[in-house]
């Protein structure tokens, strides 16, 4: 059902205009009453008399007469004995290696200062990835100075490891081993080395056996690729050449496989211009809203237990077509089944430039897809079958059974390299069960986890920018991994470890460097006979990538027969809940990183754990409706607590109102409620693996039916999502029913006709491809309609921007959203670069987070089923800002090149700035989040820890030490990377030369996959940025209110079909 | 004792004159306010006042006082009787528009610009690539010149004529003559394997300077030649003939030496006491007149007047005094707030008496030899310690503190200069080992001395006490130098932008440190003098693509003359963020 009035909401409680909600917008800040932030017991224990005030005021006196009477401490100038020939202190050197954790892979480029990384930026060199990152990737330096990490080898007891040595874990390993029967349980394993390393293990105790799982299990696919083509793979998609893409529930911009190589193939053919009007279609089948599905052309909603039954349907209905034998199936609801046929009419139109993926964990079905994409003649074209993938390799049916050996006594020894199957597998009791009976059992990983706590010992595996490696995650893709620091900690690299338990004559423990020996050894003779080794090899360190192309296998041998599909998940009834990865914490092995923590999910909006996702219906007029009438206070920082019942056993989880959640269903988060993990992932959200269930095969299936949601039984009073914070252009009605501006409804009753009555902000805006002819009349008549306003200003900015920015730069940004996939690589890309502090989950509540990108997500279309857009939000640069003007001590003030610049020092914090501010970017420090107050002592109660987030000295080595560390009661935003732009600058005035655009590259440009974000020189005609600045498309969001934005946003245009909705 | 300070008062006006004439430009401006209305601007006709072409040299005879005295008040020199200006005036017969607030530079600023244009030279600027390319210089000199400042200033002196860490360059050829020439180009390449290869010209260099050269094994034949082709013409003067070329290296520009004058508050303070003290009296005396006055008019007088000292600490005066007294505590308080964290003249003691003097002045190394991070790098960078290695693995002893000093450098690194070669596993040495072997290299290079075992004693002591303290008990590892230069984590300064691009000498900010035996802290390092220089000082906007480039606007502006100029300011150089981020 749709709704003309309303084109664009990011909430129920904004459609539902609760009058409430309005006046909340209409502040800054969320105001809360002052006793419910001063509600818990440490407030309330405070008894402050006059006496105690005098004291203080005394205290204080003197302290400041003390503290203006020290002396200038002494510091120190502490050079290097020997420096390091490629370290030039205050230069970044940079080194190519590559972010793999289990099958989770981005060939990088490590910036390191001094010897100590601090960022990470995509490798271009890359085939496969082609420079972009992921916010995981992003996020993984971060890892590296957690103080959590295993320091030293341990004995586990007492619930925590006790310090032991090396030698000793190596004789207990090698006595056990010795008596056989060894298992070594891993996650994917991509690296050659290491299977050279595991091959020299199994070499030396021959009764060992790998088992390798998933987190997040990708097993049917394998197994349906092993019946079909007689071998477990992954193969290479396409989603470039895929004119036509249906997606079964498969998250493949967010999760799924490869998602950050996907989302680069998925935007190429997405850019629909004036010009070329051409663009993929994409229909995602799913129950709730994914980040893919939020990026669909049009979404089919089935029930998590329909999948099966749609991906049949297609199948009976494409065979229908190409005269090949159906099967007996399932139906999927009516709705669904006759989308299903006009999919099918369109996919049979585009034989070969189509392309059907599932995430479904059901062997039948993954055959089914197979067959499917047989019949349109897409392996070859947008399936490759040559440059296969090695990202997922996990075997469930192997997992079921070490379980049950285990639990026999058949395992002498298990050996577990990063995997935690104690936390990710339904049937993690059994596996513990097991696990007593195992002799001996050691972890080798970089965390103490759930399934390490079960072990004996724990080898604590070095960070993987502290390893030397090789990865192959294509067929003939490899890259590289090379250290960049030196282990900080009494660690030792997994790959060693089992070479040292394998007394591997090749492993030579005398050598400088062993693991560096023997990466070498491993390629020696594999590179090109001719030349020097050393040279070559140098040179692949040196890239971080290197390829190898095999020729095209042609004859594709597909098997497959009706009678190979059994076994299909019924369809069933009542509510159900499906279970899902999440883009950031994975199932849980980035559950102890806050940058991943802290960033926002993209559809739900939420941070800092799960919550349970709840349908809305709308009645047709002015209504929402969910479950029992849940979470009316959403926009206070308030949720609801419900009592989640799966399956007979039930849980407190707090829930979120979610568009595009179909009825009758609701969806939860993998990843959150680890027990045993570090201090920042401790008490976030809870566990669902208890509730995961597995198939006949093994395979562990992610949604339950017989799900009861209780009504209220308490209160998330922290409730992090970030949906309604810093909301700008919010429309809602008011009592006569006219739609105003929520945030400027006391202007708006002065009069209409006021620049700040104007009712319809250029906030946001997309078009559907076939009507973007029409929609590119109407934006230019908005425009010269704003721009018609604009000229009648007295401030006159159009000279300033000739004779001021005219010479020189002037830096500005283009956005397109057609690009934008809501991934958020941006947001944390901008965390590493700037130095912007981690605040907690009670902060995020009240509104005071300080990321200076965000990405804000607007629903449009269908209120039970509507479509996404993202908008990557950050401070505008605006030539005729409205913060300059009002700073009372001139903090924020314009510079020649266009830069809306912010001095920290000078800034007293009136916060008029953020006041006045339209985009609302402008971010103010509470509280001392970064410890970097005058005073030392002053920080003792934030976020009810000792030290904040990221405040030890540990996790301080991540601070880029070219941006400013801020203190409490400054405002701070997005600068542009004003610190890129000097060293940019810089490298052209010593080179004598024009800057040029690869001078100059913000951290969110650089980070993100699909190249939707240039920045750039203004000035500099011939630029990249220029260009993109030329697209009929593009608009100035705000540009009514005259504030001359530098950056400027291409209007996202969908491909959405509406007859599949009627 | 009086002759003295004259002459040196003298000396150092003269000094000043010569640093201001060279500012033709300023010159241009005062003439065009002043003088151009009664002197033809082309300095050699006459007009309502004399051609002033040559009027140095016309003056040459009387001090140059004489003149600056004519132009600020030429009757009252006539007047005087001096001789040549009574003579000018019977010329003229009308006196000249006295100018008396014309300051010495200003006028000195003039008389360059009239010497300039009457000579022609005014407006044909020095150096530039156009003048390079004329006869007389070879053609690659420009490329010898970078190469040179690339690879060799850092080892050799750049007037060719003095010897730094390596030989004086100039005549380098001559001295290889008897050699082919391919063997000199083989030992800038690599001289040890010249030395091993038993070479008799290489032997005799290296003997004589002990310390090998660094090699530059990537130099090319025609690259090497347009490096000897520049120290030709350098040392022949060739450049200094074509050009004037700007004078570089160690010796510091005159105008930067200049000390600022420093005002004495004292002479006002007691001024004001005095001229207080006066009103004070006057006051007093006021109201005694004015009370004897009402007596002898039988008036009643409102009250007996205080005595003078009454007066002096009466209710008013008091008042006022603890209102002013207010004030100027409040503004020291608030200038002692404002230079809270400043530390200029701070000049602590270091754990090594490492002298700059020593090593810059004297032996003229070149400051980038050891900080080499200014040229490339935002840090200049302490220097680690293998740098002083490369030359201290032949010096061994100090000129100085012979070996007391430098031992704390050997002991740091753990470098044996007995065997010119790094201790193995040093970092694991027991202090009594490491003891053992310094204790023996300092009494092996003291045997002469008197009390030998204490001379030992005290050095290690100072070993000891150097390398170490609480936080870093073992000797091995860094020494810990006192910074002296420290700007606050919320300033980015970037040292290769100054060095690099803006061609500043390190002696601008740092002042006179080929002078300092104790490195001090001569600039305050403040916002305000980080804003001020930048608002006087000109970019390199002639010599740098970059500038020409992306200012199109100035760019032109230079070329029509409108200005003459483009200070750092002018780009945006006083911006928040171009320092704060």
């Amino acid at each position: 059902m749709k709704d003309k009035k309303k084109q664009y909401w990011i909430g129920t409680d904004e459609l539902n205009n609760v009058p409430e909600f309005i006046e909340e917008a209409s502040y800054e800040y969320h105001d809360e009453p002052l006793l419910n932030i001063a509600e818990d017991e440490k407030t309330l224990g405070v008894k402050t008399n006059r006496r105690d005030f005098l004291k203080f005021l005394g205290f204080g006196l003197g302290a400041a007469t003390v503290a203006a009477g020290c002396d200038i401490p002494v510091k120190k100038a502490i050079p290097y004995v020997v420096k390091p020939e490629t370290i030039v202190p205050g230069i970044a050197t940079y080194y190519a290696s590559s972010f793999v954790h289990g099958g989770d892979y981005c060939p990088i480029l490590v910036k390191t200062r001094e010897g100590r990384p601090i960022k990470i930026e995509g490798n271009s060199l890359s085939p496969i990835i082609k420079g972009g990152t992921s916010a995981r990737a992003q996020a993984y330096v971060l890892d590296l100075y957690d103080v959590n990490r295993l320091q030293f080898p341990g004995k586990v007891g007492d619930g925590k490891p006790a310090k032991t040595d090396w030698a000793e874990i190596d004789r207990a390993a090698k006595s056990a081993f010795a008596k056989g029967n060894v298992r070594i349980l891993t996650n994917t394993i991509m690296s050659p080395m290491t299977q050279a390393a595991i091959a020299e293990f199994v070499a030396k105790y021959p009764d060992t056996q790998v088992v390798t799982i998933d987190p997040v299990s990708s097993s049917a696919l394998l197994q349906a690729n092993e019946a079909t083509f007689g071998s477990r793979f992954v193969p290479g998609y396409r989603f470039d050449k895929a004119d036509v893409i249906v997606s079964f529930g498969a998250d493949f911009l967010g999760t799924w496989i490869s998602p950050t190589e996907f989302a680069a193939q998925y935007v190429k053919n997405r850019k629909a211009s004036a010009k070329n009007k051409h663009m993929s279609w994409h229909v995602q089948v799913e129950s709730r809203m994914s980040l893919t599905g939020s990026n669909a052309d049009n979404r089919i909603m089935v029930k998590p237990s329909e999948q099966g039954a749609a991906i049949a349907t297609l199948y009976n209905l494409l065979a229908g077509k190409a005269g090949g034998a159906k099967i007996a199936a399932p139906h999927p609801n009516e709705k669904a089944a006759s989308a299903l046929a006009k999919v099918a009419n369109k996919l049979w139109a585009n034989r070969g430039k189509s392309l059907i993926v599932s995430d479904s964990n059901n062997k039948a079905e993954q055959i089914l897809v197979n067959a499917m994409n047989n019949m349109l003649g897409n392996y070859g074209s947008t399936i490759d079958l040559t440059a296969t993938s090695n990202q997922r390799q996990g075997n469930d049916t192997d997992f079921k059974q070490l379980v049950a050996d285990m639990n026999a006594g058949r395992v002498g020894s298990l050996i577990v390299m990063d995997a935690n199957p104690a936390f990710t597998r339904p049937n993690a009791a059994k596996f513990l069960a097991g696990m007593k009976k195992v002799k001996f059992k050691v972890a080798l990983g970089t965390h103490y986890n759930e399934t390490a706590a079960a072990c004996d010992y724990v080898a604590p595996n070095h960070h993987g920018l502290e390893s030397w490696g090789d990865v192959e995650a294509k067929r003939g893709q490899y890259s590289f991994i090379q250290p960049t620091i030196a282990p900080l900690f009494d660690t030792r690299q997994k790959e060693a470890s089992l070479l040292i338990w394998a007394e591997s004559p090749n492993y030579q423990a005398s050598a400088e460097q062993p693991m560096y020996e023997y990466l070498k050894a491993q390629w020696n003779g594999r590179l090109n006979a001719n030349g020097s080794f050393q040279k070559q090899f140098d040179k692949l360190l040196h890239d971080g990538v290197y390829t190898v192309i095999y020729e095209t296998k042609d004859d594709v041998n597909f098997n497959f027969d009706p009678s190979m599909v059994s076994g299909i998940t019924k369809p069933g009834s009542g509510m159900e809940i499906s279970f899902f990865e999440d883009f950031r914490v994975g199932a849980g092995e980035y559950a102890n990183n806050p940058w991943l923590i802290e960033l926002p999910d993209a559809v739900s909006r939420t941070s800092w754990g799960n919550y349970l996702a709840l349908p809305i219906e709308w009645d047709g007029g002015n209504e929402f409706t969910t479950l029992h009438g849940l979470n009316p206070e959403e926009f206070k920082g308030w949720a609801d607590k419900v009592k989640l019942t799966v399956g007979g056993s039930d849980k407190e989880v707090a829930v979120i109102r979610q568009f595009g959640q179909m009825k009758d269903t609701v969806s939860l988060s993998l990843g959150y409620g680890r027990t045993v993990v570090g201090d920042a992932g401790k008490d976030v959200g809870i566990d669902v693996n208890p509730w995961l269930s597995m198939d006949k095969d093994g395979n562990v299936q992610y949604f339950a039916s017989a799900v009861e949601v209780s009504p209220k039984v308490g209160k998330d009073k922290h409730f992090s999502c970030v949906q309604y914070h810093h909301s700008l252009g919010v429309t809602g009605t008011d009592k006569s029913g006219e739609k105003i501006n929520v945030d400027e409804k006391t202007l708006m009753t002065l009069g209409e006709g006021m620049q700040g009555g104007l009712v319809d902000r250029s906030v946001m805006y997309q078009t559907n491809v076939r009507e973007m002819d029409e929609f590119l009349e109407h934006l230019k008549e908005k425009r010269a309609e704003a721009q018609e306003l604009n000229s009648k200003s007295l401030y006159p900015v159009e000279k300033y921007q000739r004779e001021r920015y005219g010479e020189g730069h002037h830096w500005g940004m283009h956005i397109d959203m057609n690009a934008c996939i809501g991934c958020g690589a941006c947001a944390v890309a901008c965390m590493a670069e700037n130095n912007v502090p981690v605040v907690g989950k009670e902060e995020v509540s009240r509104h005071h987070e300080m990321t200076w990108l965000r990405i804000d997500r607007y629903f449009y279309g269908d209120y039970e089923n509507p479509n996404a857009v993202y908008q990557p939000m950050m401070c505008q640069h605006c030539d005729n800002a409205p913060c300059e003007n009002v700073c009372p001590v001139n903090a924020t003030n314009h510079s020649s090149e266009g830069l809306n610049q912010m001095a920290y020092n000078r800034c007293v914090g009136t916060r008029y700035c953020a006041n006045n501010c339209p985009y609302k970017v402008r971010r103010f420090n509470w509280l001392d989040y970064s410890t970097a107050d005058l005073f030392e002592d002053n920080p003792t109660y934030v976020n009810k820890e000792s030290l904040p987030y990221g405040s030890d000295n540990l996790t301080r080595m991540v601070l880029n030490p070219d941006v400013t560390v801020r203190v409490r009661g400054v405002i701070e935003k997005c600068s542009f990377c004003v610190q890129r732009l000097q060293e940019g600058k810089l490298v052209a005035k010593k080179e004598g030369r024009r800057l040029r655009d690869s001078d100059v590259k913000s951290a969110c440009q650089t980070a993100c996959p699909t190249e939707a974000i240039v920045m750039g020189d203004l000035n500099n005609k011939d630029g990249e940025l220029n260009k993109r600045r030329q697209n009929s498309l593009n608009y100035i969001a705000l540009e009514e209110v005259d504030v001359a934005s530098s950056v400027m946003y291409q209007t996202k245009v969908n491909n959405r079909d509406e007859s599949l909705d009627a | 004792m009086n002759k003295k300070i004259l002459g040196f008062l003298l000396l150092f006006l003269m000094a000043t004159l010569t640093v201001f004439a060279q500012d033709a430009d300023k010159g241009k401006k005062i003439f065009k306010d002043n003088c151009a209305a009664c002197h033809n601007k082309n300095m050699k006709d006459k007009s309502v006042g004399p051609a002033l072409g040559g009027v140095q040299e016309r003056w040459a005879d009387y001090p140059k006082e004489d003149l600056y005295k004519w132009i600020r008040n030429s009757t009252a020199l006539v007047e005087s009787g001096h001789k040549k200006a009574k003579e000018v005036f019977d010329e003229y017969k009308i006196p000249m528009t006295p100018f008396p607030n014309l300051k010495d530079e200003e006028i000195a600023d003039m008389l360059a610009y009239i010497d300039a244009v009457h000579k022609g030279t005014y407006g044909k600027k020095a150096g530039g690539g156009g003048a390079a390319a004329g006869g007389g210089l070879p053609a690659d000199f420009d490329q010898g010149k970078k190469l040179f400042k690339d690879n060799c200033a850092a080892c050799h002196n750049k007037n060719m004529k003095d010897k730094a860490v390596g030989p004086a360059l100039g005549g380098v050829q001559e001295r290889w003559a008897d050699y082919p020439k391919e063997d000199l180009y083989k030992w800038v390449r690599n001289s040890s394997a010249l030395v091993d290869s038993g070479h008799k010209k290489a032997k005799e260099v290296f003997d004589e300077y002990k310390i090998p050269m660094t090699p530059f094994p990537n130099l090319k034949d025609d690259e090497i030649g347009a490096i000897f082709s520049y120290v030709d013409a350098v040392y022949k003067g060739l450049d200094k003939k074509q050009a004037e070329v700007k004078t570089t290296g160690t010796e510091t520009p005159g105008k930067v030496d200049v000390p600022p004058t420093s005002r004495s508050p004292w002479p006002y303070v007691i001024l004001f006491g005095i001229l207080a003290l006066l009103a004070a009296f006057l006051w007093h005396r006021g109201t005694k007149l004015e009370y004897d006055a009402a007596i002898a008019r039988g008036e009643k007088p409102l009250g007996k007047p205080k005595s003078f000292l009454g007066t002096l600490f009466g209710q008013p005066v008091l008042g006022f005094i603890i209102f002013a007294l207010s004030v100027g505590l409040t503004f020291i308080a608030a200038e002692y707030s404002v230079a809270f964290g400043r530390q200029n003249g701070y000049q602590p003691d270091q754990p090594i008496k490492f002298s700059h003097k020593t090593h810059a002045g004297d032996n003229k190394i070149d400051c980038q030899f050891c900080h080499d991070g200014a040229r490339r790098s935002r840090h200049s960078n302490v220097p680690e310690g293998s740098t002083c290695i490369k030359c201290h693995a032949a010096i061994t002893k100090g000129s100085t503190y012979g070996t007391a000093e430098l031992t704390k450098i050997y002991a740091s690194l753990g470098w044996d200069p007995s065997t010119g070669k790094y201790i193995p596993n040093y970092n694991n040495l027991s202090e009594d080992q490491i003891k053992g072997i310094f204790t023996k290299w300092i009494r092996s290079k003291n045997s002469d001395a008197k009390d030998l075992d204490n001379l030992v004693n005290t050095q290690w002591e100072g070993i000891k006490s150097s390398l170490t303290n609480p936080t870093k008990p073992q000797i091995q590892g860094p020494v810990e130098w006192v910074r002296v230069h420290a700007l606050p984590d919320h300033v980015y300064f970037n040292h290769s932008q100054h060095v690099n691009v803006g061609g500043l000498e390190c002696q601008q900010c740092h002042g006179k440190v080929q002078e300092m035996d104790v490195l001090r802290q001569v600039s305050p390092l403040s916002m305000g003098w980080c804003v001020n220089c930048h608002r006087q000082t000109p970019v390199k906007f002639k010599d740098n693509k970059y500038y020409q480039e992306q200012f199109p606007w100035h760019k032109k502006q230079m070329e029509d003359g409108t200005i003459t100029k483009v200070t750092v300011g002018d780009l945006g150089g006083l911006e928040c963020q171009k320092c704060h981020y």
